[in-house]
């Protein structure tokens, strides 16, 4: 006979839909049920995005490769599912053994996104742990956050006993100590405060510093990942060729957050990756990084993989714009009919602002080089919204638009351009960390222009949702009353609200009123030079000094250039050990 | 070559949809060592075939894959290996040559069990079933009109046992019955509703291959 808690959530399965969110048992999955130690790793979102995951996989096998530890996993239930629980008195529970979360030693959860941070708190009580670390008692699992989103703890630190900033591999160690070593909450707690990357919101906000993973070593990376069911948004295999990015975006978080520049060896790389189609069964392998064009040993990689497993499905994600990315995506994989490319801007002063340092030339060369390739969907993405961005921008995406088409005639074929518009946000740890994001009604009046102005015979315009843009404005540069509001828009139904069809706007912009301020006042507040930043304790590696210099040379539209190629920028990412580690 | 695999699908894995078993099938053969043939369409697809769509939450044990792989495989070392890379609910019964049409043009029957609580008198309701001429549920689905099905017409080899009631339902042309509306007409003779506990499906029947047809 099964134990009650399994009979109760078996008859709840056969009442909502994909059941199989919530059963485990995929391959590859780790069971361990005689383990002393328990670790709940949740994704506080809904099982097909969280078990495609990459950072997860890493975390599952680095806890599961201990052999008193067992890493199991977590993903928010869908509304049918938690209404379904709470009706039943059935706690959120793991996948791999059904065990409610609240018996865990340590439930992590990863900030991926700002738009999941209603779900952490559904997680929270699902599981039955109070929502506020200074409610939680003896008996309760200490509550971690990681991921990219945890470089802003304030709107979110309420919630946790503890973040983790950075990456993994060697420094979350000292966290699998401290919860090993200590019998008892209280005892790991004061391990964990000894820990330079682990920063406790109740102890102040005293400096924490992001770890890094200096060798970045192919042994870290998964070689038997759990292979999802087939509703994961991504079923492929895939080996991160490189970590970093010093591009320099302005906009972007991932570029300061992971310098500096890490690569792994293109023979690593290759065994790797045919290792993990055996162990996984998958038929595609991706090539992941911030920018794979710009990994030095690509082409080896490419050919060598090629030569082993001549019919695999290799996908190269984000590629610079330029002909040479475009071939090599090509040659990558014959079968693929869509390419993407990211301009990001569409004229040379944005892309100046931004730091974006490709040209016109380089844009329609690309184009015309993928049309050639006989690709016959172009899918380009762009943002609105940015810094100083004039009507001129608007209408150069517009344009661009129309002069893809153009050469896709030229050219000659069948073929689709498919123009897609997100709204830019700004993000803490960025040079535009201290701008605002720009109006609704102007990003709105924006919209519709483009909606009027786009072609509509073979080209496709997607822009995103002005609604969720605001919010997750809102919450990325948010401080501590943050947090108050998310629990008010939480406990007024707000949850999954990444998803259109879940997004409860109405419960946000109350939760927003009752805390006297507004959605749209938080997501377009400019801070200061001088300001303090909710996140000024989360030391990146990279110096505010530098942010606030980018934040200058984007005011005075000038492009700085990578120091993989146009020597140090002086970032203050490298010290000691951690540098660019470039294979050649 | 093709081979038609049978497998059960127990435990947890009776909550995979039939896409998710077929890729779970296809994963555990490329795990496997075996690559599967890719149809010849415009968009290749893996050349794989279930017998029949299971419905979600309902237990298998005897479901049927036809699986075209580009090699030949002796079926003992095929299924060892199949076996081994099979995930947690998913158990090999056999894997063999295919012989005749595929298994999905065949089928023409379903024998199921259906675990039903013990608090009715099935025995009487299911002599009262078999007894009458006809045994008219209706099927209800979202966004369709409600269908008045006569079950008696595709379900008349049904008994109550220890297990609960064991049904073979046939596949005609002018369609089929769930098991759980056989489980419905036969409480409804007594006027009763059943508590239906697990659905288990035993059996796919098909008709006979022609010998030496083709594969």
């Amino acid at each position: 006979m099964a134990p009650l808690l399994d009979q109760k959530i078996e008859a709840v399965l056969e009442t909502v839909q994909k059941p199989s969110r919530y059963i485990g048992g995929e391959a590859n999955q780790v069971r361990k049920p005689q383990a002393a130690r328990l670790v709940a790793l949740c994704y506080p979102d809904a099982y097909e995005i969280g078990i495609s995951n990459q950072a997860l996989q890493i975390l599952y096998a680095q806890v599961n490769a201990r052999e008193s530890f067992a890493a199991e996993r977590v993903y928010c239930p869908w509304p049918d599912m938690a209404d379904a629980m709470r009706a039943e008195g059935i706690p959120l529970f793991t996948l791999e053994t059904w065990r409610p979360v609240g018996e865990v030693d340590m439930l992590g959860i990863t900030l991926q996104a700002e738009l999941t941070y209603s779900n952490v708190l559904e997680v929270l009580d699902l599981a039955g742990i109070p929502i506020r670390a200074g409610e939680r008692g003896g008996s309760d699992p200490i509550v971690i956050a990681g991921g990219p989103s945890a470089s802003n703890p304030a709107p979110v630190a309420p919630f946790f006993d503890a973040f983790f900033m950075g990456e993994s591999e060697e420094a979350f160690e000292a966290v699998l100590d401290a919860i090993d070593s200590a019998p008892d909450r209280a005892g790991r707690m004061r391990l964990l405060e000894q820990i330079p990357s682990i920063y406790i919101p109740s102890l102040g906000r005293r400096p924490v510093e992001r770890a890094i993973y200096t060798e970045f070593g192919i042994e870290t990376q998964p070689t038997a990942p759990v292979v999802p069911y087939s509703s994961a948004i991504f079923s492929r295999a895939s080996v991160e060729v490189m970590r970093g990015c010093t591009r320099g975006c302005r906009f972007c978080h991932a570029g300061t957050w992971y310098r500096p520049v890490r690569e792994r060896p293109a023979d690593q790389v290759i065994e790797a990756g045919l290792a993990q189609l055996g162990c996984t069964g998958y038929d595609e392998l991706s090539l992941t990084s911030l920018a794979t064009s710009d990994y030095t040993d690509v082409v080896a990689a490419i050919e060598g993989i090629k030569q082993r497993a001549p019919d695999l499905h290799l996908s190269l994600p984000s590629n610079r714009v330029d002909t040479g990315p475009v071939a090599l995506t090509a040659a990558a994989n014959a079968r693929q009919s869509s390419i993407t490319l990211a301009p990001e801007a569409a004229t040379q002063r944005m892309r100046d602002i931004i730091c974006k340092t490709i040209t016109d030339e380089m844009i329609e060369s690309a184009i015309e080089a993928a049309f050639r390739a006989g690709y016959s969907s172009l899918k380009m993405y762009f943002m609105i919204g940015l810094p100083r961005e004039t009507h001129d921008e608007v209408q150069g995406i517009v344009d661009l638009g129309i002069r893809a088409r153009e050469i896709g005639r030229a050219v000659g074929g069948r073929f689709s351009v498919h123009m897609s518009a997100s709204n830019f946000v700004p993000k803490p740890h960025t040079p535009f960390q201290w701008e605002g994001m720009a109006p609704r009604d102007q990003l709105a009046a924006k919209q519709a222009y483009m909606r009027r102005a786009m072609p509509t015979r073979q080209i496709r315009l997607s822009l995103h949702d002005l609604r969720t843009s605001m919010l997750e404005g809102a919450l990325s540069r948010g401080d501590d009353r943050t947090a108050e509001v998310i629990e008010l828009a939480w406990r007024g139904g707000a949850r999954f609200d990444a998803w259109t069809e879940m997004f409860q706007e109405q419960a946000w912009h109350d939760a927003f009123a009752r805390m006297d301020t507004t959605m749209d006042g938080q997501a377009t507040h400019e801070f200061g030079e001088w300001d303090e930043l909710p996140w000024d304790h989360v030391r990146s590696g990279v110096t505010k000094e530098f942010l606030l210099d980018e934040w200058w040379q984007s005011k005075a539209e000038v492009a700085t250039g990578d120091c993989r190629w146009d020597g140090c920028v002086d970032c203050g990412a490298c010290f000691g050990p951690v540098r660019n580690l470039l294979v050649h | 070559m093709t081979y038609r695999i049978t497998f059960a699908v127990r435990d947890r894995a009776r909550f995979l949809s039939h896409l998710e078993t077929v890729d779970t099938l296809l994963s555990a053969l490329r795990r496997a060592g075996y690559q599967v043939a890719l149809s010849r369409a415009m968009r290749p697809r893996p050349v794989i075939a279930l017998a029949l769509p299971r419905a979600v939450g309902v237990q298998s044990e005897a479901e049927l894959a036809d699986v075209e792989l580009t090699s030949d495989p002796a079926t003992a070392e095929l299924s060892q290996r199949l076996s081994e890379q099979l995930p947690a609910g998913f158990e090999l019964i056999a894997a063999e040559p295919a012989v005749g049409k595929p298994a999905a043009s065949r089928v023409r029957g379903v024998s199921y069990l259906i675990e039903v609580a013990d608090d009715l008198d099935w025995d009487q309701a299911v002599e009262r079933y078999l007894a009458a001429d006809a045994a008219v549920v209706t099927r209800t689905a979202p966004k369709k009109a409600d269908k008045r099905i006569d079950v008696r017409a595709f379900c008349t080899r049904i008994s109550h046992g220890p297990d609960g009631l064991v049904a073979d339902i046939d596949l005609t042309e002018a369609g089929t019955a769930r098991p759980e509306e056989v489980a419905t007409a036969v409480a409804a003779t007594i006027g009763a509703t059943p508590t239906i506990i697990r659905l288990v499906r035993t059996e796919i029947v098909l008709r006979e291959a022609p010998v030496g047809a083709p594969t």
